[in-house]
């Protein structure tokens, strides 16, 4: 089983209306609740937030349908409505947006990824990124703008700051689709003058609803979507203090996932 | 703190509160929904290809130094769509065309 990491009530006007994700009484363990570092995990309202897998499907693919892959589906999908050919941007190689890139390529867009880190661009190219952008070294908007002949027609920023919010708005063409992804410790400056002039269209994006998981899994069932790519770590629960100590001083690539047993 | 606590605390429903909480049913609660009962909702999504003919993706290739901005290989560029496009007439000055139909031919007529 797995669950969206926003727990709807089920009850309130957005469930109703089938849009769980943006619960107005949610619940999400870790933050509301204890979870989910450990074995065993209470997701209330079960009957709503309760998601069937295959049995096939290994904890390491199944370990990623929670937030990660699940969020940058709806993102890509849902929000972003992306169309085959289209190009997308996705700004922010961690571990949403690897999955974005995967997602938007096994849709048929052509992707631009962007990070300042070789290793995660790497691992972007590997899931399917058409260019690669080290922002790094390079400004991220003009670049874009020239891989894409003119700009993206979507563009999502996985990570969530200032930078890299305004940069995916100002890498997008003509009625292009912002969707923002990543979370912001507050309120970023958005070039709301580009917005008007190009007629873009901002969008937030904010996990997944259980009922749409189907589609997602049975993506992830036959081949297509293959979340555990993007796994380079597996440890035990006794060493989640230090990784996550050491996330906020220097980032790592791809995706680990914490086993009971290490 | 992360942005991630950040954005729990602040947002409604939580009540500024990060820990456990408790949750209470409104009163005016409807009766339970069933997890799928938006499956078959009219909204619009992505068409994926069919399952079936989408090979999984392939094994990484081999890379070497990379350039800040890695691009494929170009592309052959699509047939102009302006070759199957019929042009414009074009009407021809009308000093030439005087020159050619004479002067009466020439004249704009009301």
């Amino acid at each position: 089983m797995t669950a969206p990491f926003v727990c709807a009530c089920g009850r309130c006007a957005a469930c109703a209306a089938g849009d769980q994700q943006v619960c107005e009484r949610q619940t999400q363990p870790g933050f509301t609740h204890w979870g989910s570092f450990a074995e065993y995990v209470t997701v209330e309202h079960a009957e709503v937030n309760l998601v069937r897998l295959p049995e096939e499907t290994t904890f390491a693919a199944g370990a990623g349908l929670g937030c990660r892959v699940a969020t940058a589906f709806r993102a890509v999908t849902a929000q972003g409505r992306v169309a085959p050919g289209e190009w997308v941007a996705v700004h922010g190689c961690g571990g949403v947006g690897l999955a974005a890139v995967a997602v938007a390529a096994v849709a048929g867009a052509r992707v631009v990824a962007v990070d300042v880190s070789p290793t995660a661009l790497d691992l972007a190219a590997e899931l399917g990124a058409a260019v690669c952008v080290d922002a790094s070294a390079v400004d991220p908007v003009t670049a874009v703008v020239e891989a894409t002949g003119g700009g993206a027609h979507v563009s999502l920023d996985t990570l969530g700051s200032p930078a890299t919010c305004a940069a995916s708005v100002r890498c997008l063409r003509r009625r292009g689709r912002h969707v923002q992804v990543g979370l912001l410790p507050s309120d970023p400056p958005v070039p709301m003058g580009r917005v008007v002039a190009y007629e873009l269209a901002l969008l937030g994006s904010h996990g997944m609803p259980a009922h749409a998981y189907p589609e997602l899994i049975a993506l992830v069932a036959a081949g297509v979507l293959r979340p555990e790519l993007a796994i380079t770590a597996t440890i035990g629960l006794d060493a989640v203090p230090a990784a996550l100590t050491a996330m906020g001083a220097a980032p790592g690539s791809g995706v680990t996932i914490i086993t009971p047993s290490g | 703190m992360t942005a991630h606590t950040r954005w729990v605390r602040d947002r409604p429903g939580t009540d500024g509160k990060i820990g456990p909480v408790t949750t209470s049913s409104p009163a005016t609660a409807p009766d339970a929904l069933a997890t799928d009962a938006f499956a078959t909702a009219d909204r619009p999504t992505v068409q994926f290809p069919a399952i079936q003919d989408s090979p999984p993706p392939g094994p990484p290739a081999q890379q070497a130094a990379q350039p800040a901005v890695r691009t494929p290989t170009p592309q052959t560029p699509a047939p102009q769509a302006a070759a199957a496009r019929p042009r414009p007439r074009k009407s021809l000055p009308r000093r030439i065309a005087r020159k050619i139909l004479g002067p009466g031919l020439a004249t704009k007529r009301d």
